[in-house]
C-alpha cells in the first residue's frame, strides 16, 4: 500500500488550527487513515502541556484523561485538575447560569433566535483554574449536566489499540456522577 | 513540396493545459500537426511557436502559411486559467436589493465536483470564489414578477411591481467607479421576462463611464444570458465581468501575432456550443469551452464524411474519458452545465465525463479487497513507471506490453517497466491474492467496464440505441483502450484516425461558424385549445424568433458579415404544463402562422419526449414551450477530409516493426507492431497487433483486425 | 411455491435472513465473502455497475418531475433491494431515506402480498405509511419487483418528497396532527400499477386526496419510471453476470459494506459512552380547544441519548428518558427514526461507493414501548414525526465529533445542529382558483458546521440530503406567486459562536402579494424550539441560535416602496423597521418553532431566519485577526467582537494589547458570575424539590418519571426522596 504516514508537523497544525484547507482535504481524503494517528496526537499534546502526568485520553479542547498514580483523572492543561473520569467533571467546575433575555442575549446578539428563556436556563461551564469556557447547554431546570463523555478506556487501549493499560478492572467504566451529589447531600 | 507554397489553408490550434497542438490542413484535405508546449502569460508565443512547427512539415515558415491562410482559429485555456487561479478582472456588481449575498452562497452548490463516494463527506463541500467581493457589490430597489404556472390567475410575467430607484443605480455605479472596477455587472430578479430595469440600468451605468471618460465595460444579465434562475443567470454573468476582458486581450495578442505573420483576417475562435466566431463576440463567457469540446467537433466532421449522422465521441486522455454524441449531424447542449465547479446557465456541447484515464490512480484496501479507481491522476507524469508515486492504468498498459518503453512520446520520455512492475505486484497483486499480470487485466477490465457504462448512460438518458450509432475513439490513449469497449457493446462501427492525439485541434478546424441565441418565452397550449388561442400563443414566439434574428444581424454586422450570408436554424425548449425541466426540438421555420404549426411543435415535443422515457412517463396535460433558441449560420470553409487511393490489404515492409509480447486474455503472445504513419489506405493490420505512432498507441486483440479506409479512418472489426 | 428463490415464499426468505443475522453477527451469515476473494475486481466491476445503473436511472428520470424539491433541490432518490429487502446500492439524493426502504418491502411480505394482491413481474407498488416503514407520508416510495426466471431476484424503488400530502395543514410538515387521520394521505402498501403502467384511478387518488394533484402525479410518474428504467438496467446485469452471481453479489455487497463501517469505527473513534441531548416545544394551547380538546396542551419533549460505542465498533442508542407518544403530529416509528438519524452518520463512518443499508446491522435501538419513538397506539399522529428523530441525526454528528476529536482525526470532526424551516401554503386567487405550494431552500441548505481547526461557511451542508441545494428564487416565486423575495441574505452575528464559529446564518423577507380570496401559511422546523437540537455547543462553543419564522401583518410597505422608498432585507432589520417606526405594522407572529396555520393578507411579511449550527470552542480564545476579517466582511457586527468575543478594533483593525487586556478583564468576570458547582447544584436542587418550574418542565417530568431508569437517574443526581413525584397539570 501506499505510505499514508501523517508527520507529527501536520497532527501539530491540526491541533493548532494552522493547517491549511489544503492539507486538511488531503488528510480527510486518505484513502486509507494513518493508524498511528493517535500516538502522535498524544505525544503533540503532551508536549504542549507543563505537567508530567501521562495524557490518557483528550476529551475537550483543555480536558485530558491522565494516570496519576493509581487514580485516573480528568485534569485542565492549565493544570487544575477535576478528579475521577468517571464522574461528570461538570461537577468539578465553576457553572454561571443565564436565566434572563438580558443576560442571554450577550451571547446570542440575534436576540429574536435566542433560547427560550420561560423554559431553559444557560448553563455556561468554566475551568475553576483557568476560566476557560469548556462546556454550555441550555437546559431547563433539572436536567442533568450533559456527561459527554465517559470511555471505555480499557478496551480502547486494550482491543482496538493493542496495548493495555496497566491498571485494568472492570470498575473503571462506571458513571460514579450520582454517588459524588450523594455526598453532598450527606454533607449538607 | 514545391505546391505546397502555394496552397490556401486553414489553421487551427488548441491550447490545452500542457501543449498547444496545430492542425494545419491544405485545400486538398492533406493535413500536418504541430506542437508547442503552451505559454500560459503569454499564449501568442505558444501560438506562433506550434504553428512554425505544424508549417515546418510542408517546409514552410510560419508567415508563408499565414499568408496563405483562410482563416485561422485558436481555442486557448487563457479564461479558465483565470477562473482557476482567481486572476480575472476587478468586478462591480449592481444587483436588485437582498440580493448582495447570491454570489457568496451561490445556491448551497457546494459539492460540484465531488465523486460519488465525497459527496456525503459534507466536510469537503466548500464554495467556489465568490468572483466579485462583497464591497463590490450594491443593491438597487426594484421588482419585476417573474409571472408564474397559473398565468391569468395572478401577476403576468414582467409585470412590475416596484419600479427601480434610479439614484440606487447612479450611486452605486458611481461609488464602484470611484472604487476603480474594471466591469460592471447587472443583474436583476425577472430580467429574463421583462429586461427594462437592467437595461435601463445598464443605460445610467454606461452614461456616468462615458461620463467619466472610462471605458469600463457593463453588461447587464439579459444582455449575456436572457433565461430563468438567477443564481445560475449571476454566474454566468460574473463570469462574463471576471474572465473576459483579460481573455480577449489574450486573443487580441494571439490575433497581432497571427496579423504580424501576414495573416489577413480576423482571428476566430471556439464557442462553447460548438461553433466558431470571430473574438470580437460579445458574449466571450460563450467561449469558455471544456477541453472534449474540439473533439466532439472533430466527430462531427468524420460523421458527415462517414454519411452516418449518428456518431458516439470518447477522448481517453490522461485523467479523464469524455464522451458525447453526434447526433443527426449536431451537438446537443446542456444550458445547466457546471465548469469549473461553477453552474452556468449557458449552452455547452453536453459532454459525459469520469475520471478515467491512463493516469488514473488504482488503490486497493487489502481488508475488505476494495478496488478504487482514482479520483486521482497522474496526468503528464504516467505512474510509478515514471514520478508519479501512485500506481495508474499507465502502469499497467507499460507492463502488459501494450505501451512501448522505448517510443513513449517517439521516445523522448523514458519510462521504466521495472519500477511498474514492481510496484503492481507490491500494490495490487499482493493484496489481491492473485498473479500481478492477471490482477492487472482485471483492473484494466474495471476501467473498460466504467469507460462503458459512462457511454451507455449518456446514450439510455436519451433512449439511443448504440447499433445506429459508429463510435470513434481519439486522445492520446484512447486507441489503446477501445478493444475494451468494442468487447462490451455493440455499435454499428468503431473507429479511429492516425491523428488522435491531435484530434480537438482537427475539431476546431472544422467547426461551423454560428451564433447560438435562447430566449425565455410564455407559450401555453392546453389541451383542447381554440385554434385562435394557438395562434395567438404562437405569435409569442415568432416575436421571440423575430428579436433574436435582428439580434444576430447585428452582431453578425458587427464582425463583418453581411445579412445575405447568415441562414437560420430554430428550435424550441418544452415540457408538459407544469413540468420544469425542457427537453429541445428543432422545428423546420421560426415562424408560427397556424394551429397546425402549433401542433408540429407539440409533436415535436412528444417525439424527443417518447424516445427517452417509457409511456408511464407520458402526462396529456397540455404543454408549454419554456424557450426559444436560434443559431444563426454562415457559411464558411472547412477542411474536406482527402480521400486518398486504396492501396493493397498488405501494409508495406517498412511499417512492420517486429514482433512485441503482450499479456491478453490470460496468457502472454507475440503482438505484431506497426508504425501507424507507414500504414497507407486499405491495408489491414491482423491482430493481434500493436500499431505504434509518437503520439498513442493503437492495440488489436488476436480476435480483431484494423482497415484504413480512404480517409486513413483506422476501422476496428472483428476477424 | 415462492417467488423467492429456491421456491421459498418471501416471508420465509426475509424470515431466514434474520435469524442467520442473529446466529452469526454476518448478515446472510456471511462469514466469508467468495466473491470477492475468487476475484475482488470482477465483484468490483459488478458493483460498479449496478451503482452506475442507479444514478443513470435518477439522472434521466429526475426531468419528469413538475416539483422544485425534486428538479432543483435533489429530493429523490433511486435504489436497488435484494428481495429480503436490505438495499445493496443506490443514487445520491436523500440519501438517508434509503434506510425506510427495507421496512418497506419487508411489511409487504409479512402482509402475504405474494399471495395477496400478488407480485408479479410489471407490477408497481406505493408506499408512504408510517406504519409499513415510510418516514412520514410526504416520503413517497415505489417499489418494483425484478424477475428473472420466475424468481424474484431484487426489487427497485424510486422515492421523493412530494410539496403537499393533503393533510389539514398544507404541505408535506404540516404540525397539527393528532391522530393518524388528520395526518393527511397515507397509503400502506397498494399495487399502484401493473405492466409497468400506473392506474389511473391511483392518478384520481392524488388528484382528489392532495392539494398539489398535479405536481404529485407527476411525482408518482418520475418515481415509476425510474424504477422501471432500473428494473430493465438491473436484468442486464443480471444476463451478464448470471443470476447466482447476482443473487449472491448483492448480498457479499452488503456484508462487506457492514465491515466497512465496523472498521472505521474502531479505527477513528474511541469505545465508551456518550452524552446528547435536544429539546423540541409543540404548542397546540388555545389552538385545539373546541375541536380537539383532549390536544389543547403544549408539551416540552425531551430527546436524551445514551450512547454506546461496543468495543465490537457498533452503536448502541438507548433513549429511556424520551417522552411517552401522544396526541401530536411529533410520534415516530423505528423505520422514520432509522433514516432519519442515519444521515449523521454517512458522512463520519457510513460514506461509500454503494450506498446502502448494511448501517442497519451496525446500529441498535432501545426503545421504550408507548415513547413517543415506538407509539402503541395504531393511530397515532405521525406527520412529521420524521423531523423529531432528527435529534438523533444531530447525535450522531455530536458523539462522532467527540469520539474522533478524542482519538485525534480532527479534519473528521463534524458536529452539526438542526436547522432548517420549510414552508407550505395553500390559497385561492382573486378569481377563485385554488392552488398550493411549499418550499425549502433553508431545508436544503444550511451554515457549515465548524470544525475544531476551521469555522464554517454559510450554505455548505445539506440537512436531509447532502447535495445542498437551495433551489432558485425565480423558480420559488413562479410556482408560488403571491410570495415575493425581498432578501435573501446572510445575517450578521446570526451563528454559534465559539472559537471557531459556525457557517453564518441566512434568511429571507418575503412580500405577500395580493394573494386574492385567501392565503394560509405555516412552516415547521426542527431545530428544537428554542431549546436547541442539540440542547449545547461543543468543547466550550455556544449552542445553535434557533432558527425563527415570522409574520408582520398589515405592513404599509407597498406605500413605502412605491413612495420611493424600499425595504427591509432580513429579519433583524425588519424587527428594526417595525420598532423605530419606518415600518408601520400590526400583528406579528414570531415563532421559533413549529407554527400553526397563518392566513395571510396583501402586504404581509414572512420573514425565515435559518442555518445557525452551534459553535466550537471558548470564544475568547477565537483567533482576533479572524474577528476582524468577520467584521470586514459584515458578518459580525464591531459591538459584538468585542462583547463576545473581547476584540477591540479600531479602524478596523485588531488592537492587540486592549484586546488581551479585555479579554483578561472578562475572565475575571467570569469568576465573579460563576459559582462553584455545589452551590449551583444545591440551588438548582431546591427548585425541584420545590416543584419551582415552567408547567411544560414539569409535566415532561412527570411523564418521564413513569420511566424507572430514568426516575433512578433523576433522583439519585439530585437526591430525591424516592416518592417524589409531580402531576400532569392541564394549566
Amino acid at each position: 500500500m501506499q505510505d499514508n504516514a501523517v508527520p507529527r508537523e501536520t497532527v501539530a497544525s491540526l491541533v493548532d488550527g494552522t493547517i491549511t484547507w489544503k492539507r486538511a482535504k488531503e488528510l480527510v481524503r486518505l484513502p486509507v487513515k494513518d493508524a498511528d494517528r493517535f500516538w502522535k496526537y498524544l505525544d503533540v499534546l503532551q508536549s504542549r502541556v507543563f505537567w508530567k502526568e501521562k495524557i490518557l485520553l483528550r476529551v475537550s479542547e483543555h480536558l485530558y484523561i491522565v494516570a496519576k498514580g493509581r487514580e485516573r483523572l480528568i485534569k485542565c492543561d492549565c493544570g487544575h485538575e477535576f478528579g475521577d473520569y468517571r464522574v461528570n467533571w461538570k461537577l468539578g467546575s465553576r457553572v454561571r447560569v443565564r436565566r434572563t433575555r438580558e443576560d442571554m442575549k450577550k451571547v446570542f446578539p440575534v436576540e429574536v433566535a435566542m433560547p427560550d428563556v420561560e423554559r431553559a436556563e444557560l448553563r455556561e461551564y468554566y475551568c475553576p483554574g483557568c476560566l476557560s469556557l469548556l462546556s454550555v447547554e441550555t437546559a431547563p431546570v433539572g436536567q442533568l449536566p450533559v456527561f459527554e463523555v465517559l470511555p471505555d478506556l480499557d478496551t480502547f487501549y486494550r482491543d482496538w489499540l493493542g496495548k493495555p493499560l496497566p491498571d485494568e478492572s472492570p470498575d473503571w467504566f462506571q458513571d460514579r456522577t450520582c454517588e459524588l451529589t450523594g455526598q453532598w447531600a450527606r454533607e449538607d | 513540396m514545391a505546391t505546397s507554397r502555394k496552397r490556401r489553408c486553414i489553421i487551427a490550434l488548441d491550447a490545452g493545459g500542457t501543449m498547444t497542438d496545430t492542425f494545419l490542413v491544405g485545400e486538398h484535405g492533406e493535413f500536418v500537426l504541430g506542437k508547442a508546449l503552451t505559454n500560459h502569460t503569454t499564449e501568442a508565443l505558444s501560438y506562433g511557436s506550434s504553428v512554425e512547427d505544424a508549417a515546418s512539415y510542408w517546409d514552410m515558415t510560419g508567415r508563408e502559411v499565414h499568408e496563405k491562410a483562410i482563416s485561422s482559429v485558436y481555442t486557448g485555456t487563457t479564461m479558465l486559467n483565470i477562473l482557476l487561479t482567481q486572476s480575472g478582472s476587478k468586478v462591480g456588481l449592481l444587483i436588485t436589493r437582498g440580493m448582495r449575498d447570491l454570489p457568496y452562497v451561490e445556491r448551497g452548490l457546494t459539492w460540484l465536483g465531488l465523486t460519488y463516494e465525497e459527496i456525503p463527506r459534507q466536510m469537503l463541500h466548500e464554495h467556489t470564489p465568490p468572483l466579485v467581493h462583497p464591497k463590490l457589490i450594491r443593491e438597487v430597489t426594484e421588482r419585476t414578477s417573474v409571472g408564474s404556472y397559473y398565468m391569468g390567475h395572478h401577476y403576468m410575467p414582467g409585470q412590475v411591481i416596484f419600479p427601480m430607484r434610479e439614484d440606487d443605480g447612479v450611486r452605486g455605479v458611481n461609488e464602484l467607479l470611484d472604487q476603480g472596477v474594471e466591469y460592471i455587472g447587472i443583474l436583476f430578479l425577472g430580467s429574463y421576462v421583462n429586461p427594462s430595469h437592467e437595461l435601463r440600468a445598464a443605460k445610467i451605468a454606461r452614461d456616468i463611464v462615458a461620463g467619466r471618460g472610462l471605458e469600463t465595460p457593463v453588461a447587464a444579465s439579459c444582455e449575456v444570458c436572457p433565461l430563468a434562475r438567477e443564481s445560475q443567470r449571476l454566474k454566468t454573468l460574473l463570469i462574463q465581468c471576471y474572465v473576459t476582458k483579460v481573455g480577449s486581450e489574450q486573443l487580441f495578442e494571439v490575433e497581432q501575432r497571427a496579423k504580424g505573420y501576414g495573416y489577413r483576417w480576423d482571428l476566430l475562435t471556439l464557442l462553447s456550443y460548438g461553433a466558431v466566431a470571430n473574438i470580437r463576440h460579445p458574449r466571450l463567457v460563450e467561449a469558455i469551452v471544456s477541453g472534449p469540446t474540439g473533439g466532439m467537433l472533430g466527430g462531427q466532421a468524420v460523421a458527415k464524411a462517414l454519411g452516418n449522422a449518428n456518431l458516439v465521441c470518447a477522448d481517453l486522455g490522461g485523467t479523464s474519458w469524455d464522451v458525447g454524441l453526434v447526433i443527426d449531424n449536431m451537438l446537443p447542449v446542456n444550458k445547466d452545465p457546471n465548469f469549473a465547479n461553477h453552474r452556468l446557465r449557458i449552452p455547452m456541447v453536453d459532454i459525459n465525463s469520469i475520471g478515467a484515464g491512463t493516469g488514473t490512480a488504482i488503490r486497493v484496501e487489502p481488508k475488505t479487497k476494495r478496488i478504487t479507481l482514482g479520483p486521482d491522476s497522474a496526468g503528464s507524469r504516467i505512474g510509478t513507471c515514471y514520478d508519479y508515486p501512485e500506481i495508474t492504468v499507465g502502469d499497467i498498459d507499460l507492463v502488459l506490453g501494450y505501451l512501448n518503453p522505448d517510443y513513449f512520446l517517439g521516445g523522448k520520455v523514458k519510462v521504466s517497466r521495472e519500477r511498474a512492475l514492481e510496484a503492481l505486484t507490491e500494490r495490487l497483486a499482493r493484496p489481491m491474492g492473485q498473479d500481478v499480470f492477471e490482477a492487472s487485466e482485471k483492473v484494466l477490465d474495471l476501467l473498460h467496464s466504467d469507460m462503458t457504462d459512462c457511454i451507455n448512460s449518456i446514450l439510455s438518458s436519451r433512449g439511443l440505441n448504440p447499433l445506429e450509432f459508429n463510435l470513434i475513439v481519439y486522445g492520446g490513449s484512447g486507441p489503446m483502450h477501445m478493444w475494451g469497449v468494442d468487447r462490451r457493446v455493440k455499435f454499428g462501427g468503431i473507429l479511429t484516425v492516425p491523428w488522435a492525439a491531435a484530434f480537438s485541434a482537427f475539431g476546431v478546424a472544422s467547426a461551423d461558424y454560428f451564433h447560438r441565441y435562447d430566449k425565455a418565452v410564455t407559450c401555453l397550449i392546453a389541451p383542447g385549445m381554440p385554434d385562435e388561442h394557438k395562434v395567438f400563443m404562437g405569435m409569442g414566439l415568432n416575436q421571440a424568433w423575430e428579436e433574436l434574428e435582428n439580434r444576430a444581424y447585428q452582431e453578425m454586422e458587427a464582425e463583418g458579415i453581411p445579412r445575405d450570408r447568415v441562414s437560420f436554424r430554430y428550435g424550441v425548449a418544452a415540457s408538459y404544463i407544469g413540468q420544469l425541466h425542457t427537453w429541445e426540438s428543432a422545428i423546420p421555420s421560426g415562424r408560427v402562422n397556424t394551429a397546425a404549426d402549433v401542433d408540429n411543435i407539440v409533436a415535436a415535443f412528444e417525439k424527443t419526449y417518447a424516445t427517452i422515457y417509457p409511456a408511464a412517463a407520458r402526462f396529456p396535460n397540455g404543454h408549454q414551450v419554456a424557450e426559444v433558441y436560434l443559431e444563426a449560420v454562415v457559411p464558411r470553409t472547412k477542411p474536406e477530409l482527402a480521400s486518398y487511393p486504396l492501396k493493397g490489404r498488405t501494409p508495406s515492409k517498412k511499417a512492420f516493426k517486429g514482433d512485441r509480447k503482450a499479456y491478453m486474455d490470460g496468457r502472454w503472445m507475440p503482438f505484431q507492431t506497426w508504425e501507424m504513419d507507414l500504414l497507407e489506405p486499405g491495408n489491414r493490420v491482423e491482430g493481434p497487433a500493436v500499431i505504434e505512432h509518437p503520439m498513442t498507441t493503437l492495440v488489436v486483440p488476436p480476435r480483431n483486425y484494423v482497415e484504413l479506409d480512404e480517409h486513413k479512418f483506422v476501422w476496428f472489426r472483428e476477424k | 411455491m415462492g417467488i423467492a428463490f429456491g421456491g421459498k415464499t418471501l416471508k420465509d426468505a426475509v424470515a431466514n435472513a434474520e435469524t442467520l443475522f442473529k446466529e452469526t453477527g454476518h448478515i446472510y451469515g456471511l462469514r466469508t465473502l467468495p466473491l470477492v476473494e475468487e476475484d475482488p475486481a470482477k465483484f468490483m466491476k459488478f458493483q460498479m455497475r449496478l451503482v452506475a445503473a442507479c444514478v443513470a436511472a435518477r439522472s434521466t428520470a429526475r426531468y419528469i418531475t413538475a416539483n422544485p424539491m425534486a428538479l432543483l433541490m435533489e429530493e429523490l432518490q433511486f435504489m436497488l433491494a435484494v428481495p429480503e429487502g436490505d438495499l445493496a446500492a443506490s443514487s445520491y439524493g436523500l440519501i438517508g431515506h434509503l434506510q425506510s426502504a427495507p421496512f418497506i418491502i419487508r411489511a409487504m411480505a409479512s402482509l402475504d402480498f405474494e399471495e395477496n394482491p400478488g407480485i408479479r413481474p410489471g407490477d408497481i407498488f406505493s408506499c408512504n405509511d408510517t406504519r409499513y416503514g415510510a418516514p412520514h407520508n410526504a416520503d413517497c416510495f415505489t417499489t418494483i419487483p425484478v424477475f428473472y426466471d420466475g424468481e424474484l431476484v431484487a426489487w427497485t424503488m424510486g422515492m421523493s418528497h412530494i410539496s403537499d400530502v393533503g393533510a389539514i395543514q398544507a404541505g408535506g410538515l404540516g404540525t397539527m396532527s393528532v391522530d393518524a387521520f388528520t395526518d393527511g394521505f397515507i397509503y400502506p402498501p397498494t399495487k399502484s400499477g401493473e405492466d409497468f403502467r400506473l392506474h389511473r384511478w391511483w392518478e384520481l387518488h392524488w388528484e382528489r386526496r392532495t392539494r398539489t394533484g398535479i405536481f404529485n402525479v407527476m411525482d408518482e410518474k418520475m418515481r415509476a419510471t425510474g424504477a422501471i428504467i432500473l428494473h430493465d438496467k438491473v436484468l442486464e446485469v443480471v444476463k451478464e453476470f448470471g443470476a447466482d452471481y447476482f443473487r449472491q453479489g448483492l448480498k457479499e455487497m452488503l456484508e462487506r459494506e457492514r465491515r466497512v463501517m465496523v472498521g472505521r469505527i474502531i479505527s477513528q473513534m474511541v469505545p465508551g459512552k456518550y452524552g446528547y441531548q435536544a429539546y423540541q416545544v409543540v404548542q397546540y394551547k388555545g389552538i385545539m380547544k373546541s375541536l380537539f380538546p383532549f390536544a389543547d396542551r403544549d408539551w416540552l419533549l425531551s430527546y436524551p441519548c445514551a450512547t454506546t460505542i461496543t468495543g465490537e465498533g457498533t452503536f448502541h442508542m438507548d433513549l429511556e428518558g424520551v417522552c411517552s407518544e401522544d396526541t401530536f403530529y411529533a410520534n415516530c416509528y423505528e423505520p422514520a427514526l432509522r433514516m432519519v438519524s442515519s444521515i449523521g452518520c454517512w458522512p463520519s463512518f457510513a460514506y461509500s461507493s454503494t450506498l446502502n443499508t448494511a448501517l442497519q446491522y451496525v446500529t441498535d435501538w432501545k426503545l421504550p414501548p408507548g415513547s413517543m419513538f415506538n407509539p402503541q397506539n395504531p393511530h397515532a399522529a405521525t406527520l412529521t414525526g420524521l423531523m423529531e428523530g432528527s435529534a438523533y441525526l444531530y447525535m450522531f454528528m455530536c458523539v462522532s465529533a467527540l469520539a474522533k476529536f478524542a482519538r485525534g482525526y480532527l479534519e473528521e470532526v463534524l458536529p452539526q445542529a438542526a436547522s432548517g424551516p420549510g414552508q407550505a401554503m395553500h390559497g385561492v386567487f382573486a378569481d377563485g382558483t385554488p392552488w398550493a405550494g411549499g418550499d425549502w431552500p433553508y431545508v436544503c441548505a444550511g451554515g457549515g458546521p465548524p470544525q475544531p481547526f476551521r469555522d464554517g461557511a454559510p450554505w455548505t451542508f445539506g440537512g436531509p440530503n447532502p447535495q445542498s441545494d437551495s433551489g432558485e428564487i425565480e423558480v420559488s416565486e413562479f410556482v408560488q406567486p403571491p410570495i415575493l423575495y425581498l432578501g435573501r441574505s446572510i445575517i450578521p452575528n446570526y451563528c454559534g459562536h465559539g472559537k471557531y464559529r459556525s457557517g453564518v446564518g441566512v434568511g429571507g423577507v418575503q412580500l405577500i402579494l395580493e394573494p386574492g380570496q385567501r392565503l394560509v401559511m405555516n412552516s415547521s422546523i426542527a431545530s428544537g424550539g428554542g431549546m436547541g437540537m442539540p440542547s449545547h455547543g461543543l468543547a466550550g462553543g455556544y449552542p445553535e441560535p434557533g432558527d425563527v419564522v415570522m409574520w408582520v401583518h398589515d405592513t404599509n410597505l407597498k406605500e413605502i416602496v412605491r413612495g420611493g422608498g424600499t425595504y427591509p432585507r432580513d429579519i433583524v432589520e425588519l424587527l428594526q423597521w417595525v420598532n423605530d417606526g419606518r415600518l408601520k405594522a400590526g400583528k406579528i407572529d414570531v415563532y421559533n418553532r413549529f407554527t400553526p396555520s397563518v392566513e395571510c393578507g396583501d402586504g404581509d411579511i414572512f420573514a425565515i431566519g435559518a442555518g445557525a449550527q452551534l459553535g466550537w470552542g471558548d470564544v475568547l480564545e477565537r483567533d482576533p485577526l479572524l474577528v476582524e476579517q468577520d467584521v470586514d466582511r459584515g458578518w459580525i457586527t464591531k459591538d459584538v467582537a468585542r462583547g463576545l468575543y473581547g476584540v477591540v478594533l479600531q479602524g478596523g483593525k485588531v488592537n492587540q494589547a486592549a484586546t488581551s487586556q479585555l479579554r483578561q478583564t472578562m475572565k475575571v468576570q467570569r469568576k465573579a458570575e460563576s459559582v462553584e458547582a455545589r452551590d449551583w447544584w444545591k440551588e438548582e436542587r431546591q427548585l425541584i424539590a420545590g416543584k419551582e418550574m415552567h408547567t411544560d418542565v414539569s409535566n415532561m417530568y412527570a411523564d418521564l418519571l413513569r420511566y424507572p431508569g430514568f426516575a433512578g437517574r433523576f433522583k439519585s443526581f439530585w437526591q430525591l426522596d424516592e416518592d417524589y413525584a409531580l402531576q400532569q397539570i392541564r394549566g
